[in-house]
């Protein structure tokens, strides 16, 4: 799918990567390429895509779940944070290349030589990653509401797909929320809409079956295998946020307030994350065969689950929302495709509606590709 | 609650540590502040470590466990993957990052679901299994690979060097006794 657009994900990692070697040759084919900023937009396009050939894939019960890019989240996520500092990374971090003088016995040469690779490397990367944190961290974890309105003005200069598409939205959605683009965003989106989705709603009977479904999931984390030492004072920090609504501790501003510090925001993500690990390893059987590779699950969910700052793929979405009982409505909006119409895809817990959970409204997110933010729907 | 998560993380991790101690190592706070810890490998029986007891600091960031502590070894030590300055340099203990070039076979990075205890267990192992495909130290790796001999030696030496820091009371184990529980 999508062939011209390829290359341009070659080129990104190119321009972060070879430059161990071919540190001149890179530079110069990032700096030959004005347009390399715009290009990410066109892989997150694609992994777009991507995600949405796995949603069909999902509901028809596919035989070639192998297909599923696991690694697309994370090109999408790269592409936004390589796209300005490719250029500098080669050039600042490489003062000299330095070709290994003395003679040596080969072997240590080359070994010697394999090191000053391996340290510039690691050298790149870090940098690259604390450019990436200091580009997203000019927004909030998790930020203000704000008019429909504002999305579109993003646009104005850009493509009439996306304006068109922001439009027929703006038809039943008033309001956004943006979350910080650091890898988190589904969690934070997803723990942010639960916990004021909880809030608003005023109501105990949502509070208790919330907060039943949260005491839950420390037996689901045990059943998979966490020590209780790892996740214990996390949980509690989580549960206390949940326990303070019920004190009738918290405001609306109170819970942007404790969403937008860094310590319990992280606290809460995590905790989503490690559910969502915990939820994919006991129904293994079901989800392994979407992994990549054949990866096995407990090192995909050690690799991109339980880390921090991984995007979440949609089989994570799939795992969070019925560990959780939580109906989750995200709406798909890519330039790629000319529909109109901004497709959304529903993800119900699969439990019937007893109890509580029928009164919980699913939770709106806002799916562009790499990317997840909050939408709210007219009343 | 800001700050206390973490070192309540870590105190709990420690108090687990110190009750049920695991066999290969000691631990202990220094200066009772709980982002630092002394702590002491034992040399593995039937290793070339066998008899030894090597003293280092495992230091977290305030925001543990999402970050990963370091590790690294108050003396000298002569290891593929011990840096001159005694620093650790193990695959569990880099901050997760997107490594492009990686794959599927990048080793395991850091991940808040480590405990203490696992990252420890990791150390020990590496200690005797080295990684000699990207060394931190260059010369042990070589010598690791094409010179055994004169790499059991370096270690020896420094096992005997070693032993002058083992605290009074603990016993080291060795193939003889095999009283490892």
């Amino acid at each position: 799918m999508g062939g011209g657009e390829e290359p341009s994900r070659e080129e990104i990692h190119d321009g972060s990567t070879t430059n161990q070697e071919e540190n001149t040759n890179a530079q110069q084919n990032v700096e030959s390429s004005p347009n390399l900023p715009e290009k990410p937009v066109n892989a997150e396009e694609d992994s777009s895509k991507e995600t949405k050939k796995i949603l069909d894939e999902k509901s028809n019960e596919n035989t070639e779940g192998t297909n599923v890019e696991q690694a697309q989240p994370e090109i999408a996520d790269n592409a936004q944070a390589v796209s300005a500092p490719v250029t500098e990374t080669t050039s600042v971090v490489n003062p000299s290349p330095g070709p290994v003088e003395a003679p040596k016995p080969e072997d240590t040469a080359n070994k010697d030589a394999a090191h000053e690779d391996q340290v510039k490397f690691q050298q790149n990367l870090e940098y690259e990653i604390s450019i990436k944190k200091e580009e997203a961290e000019r927004t909030p974890l998790v930020c203000i509401s704000e008019d429909i309105q504002k999305l579109y003005q993003e646009y104005e200069q850009g493509s009439d797909v996306y304006r068109n598409k922001i439009m027929k939205l703006a038809e039943r959605h008033n309001k956004i929320r943006r979350c910080r683009g650091d890898g988190n965003c589904f969690y934070r989106a997803f723990g942010f809409a639960w916990f004021e989705r909880i809030l608003l709603s005023n109501n105990l009977t949502i509070l208790r079956t919330a907060l039943d479904s949260l005491i839950a999931t420390k037996t689901l984390l045990k059943s998979s295998g966490y020590q209780p030492l790892v996740y214990d004072d996390i949980y509690d920090v989580v549960e206390e946020q949940m326990k303070a609504i019920e004190r009738g501790e918290r405001d609306d501003s109170m819970l942007l307030a404790i969403f937008q510090t860094d310590d319990i925001s992280n606290h809460i993500v995590w905790y989503l994350r490690v559910i969502t690990a915990a939820y994919l390893k006991k129904y293994r059987q079901e989800y392994e065969p979407f992994l990549e590779f054949e990866t096995e699950m407990d090192q995909y969910c050690s690799k991109y689950v339980e880390v921090m700052d991984q995007e979440a793929d949609h089989i994570h979405v799939i795992a969070l929302t019925k560990a959780l009982n939580v109906p989750v409505e995200i709406a798909y909006m890519s330039g790629s495709d000319t529909m109109e119409q901004v497709n959304f895809h529903e993800f119900y817990p699969d439990n019937e509606p007893t109890g509580g959970n029928i009164i919980l409204k699913p939770l709106v997110l806002l799916y562009r590709p790499g990317h997840y933010d909050i939408l709210y729907r007219k009343e | 609650m800001t700050m206390s998560s973490a070192a309540n993380i870590l105190l709990k991790q420690f108090k687990e540590l110190t009750s049920n101690p695991v066999p290969g190592f000691t631990v202990a706070l220094q200066d009772d502040d709980v982002f630092e810890w002394d702590v002491g490998i034992i040399g593995a029986p039937k290793t070339i470590y066998e008899g030894g007891y090597f003293k280092a600091t495992l230091k977290f960031p305030d925001d543990y466990p999402f970050n990963p502590p370091t590790f690294k070894f108050n003396n000298e030590f002569f290891h593929p993957n011990v840096y001159s300055d005694g620093r650790l340099c193990i695959s569990i203990l880099h901050p997760p990052v997107d490594d492009p070039t990686s794959g599927e076979t990048a080793a395991e990075r850091w991940n808040p679901t480590q405990s203490v205890e696992s990252i420890l267990i990791s150390i020990v192992s590496l200690m005797g299994d080295p990684n000699c495909s990207s060394p931190a130290n260059v010369d042990a790796g070589v010598m690791y690979r094409t010179d055994r001999d004169s790499y059991n030696g370096i270690v020896h030496a420094q096992v005997e060097a070693s032993k002058k820091d083992i605290p009074e009371g603990l016993k080291i184990p060795t193939s003889k006794e095999t009283n490892r529980r």
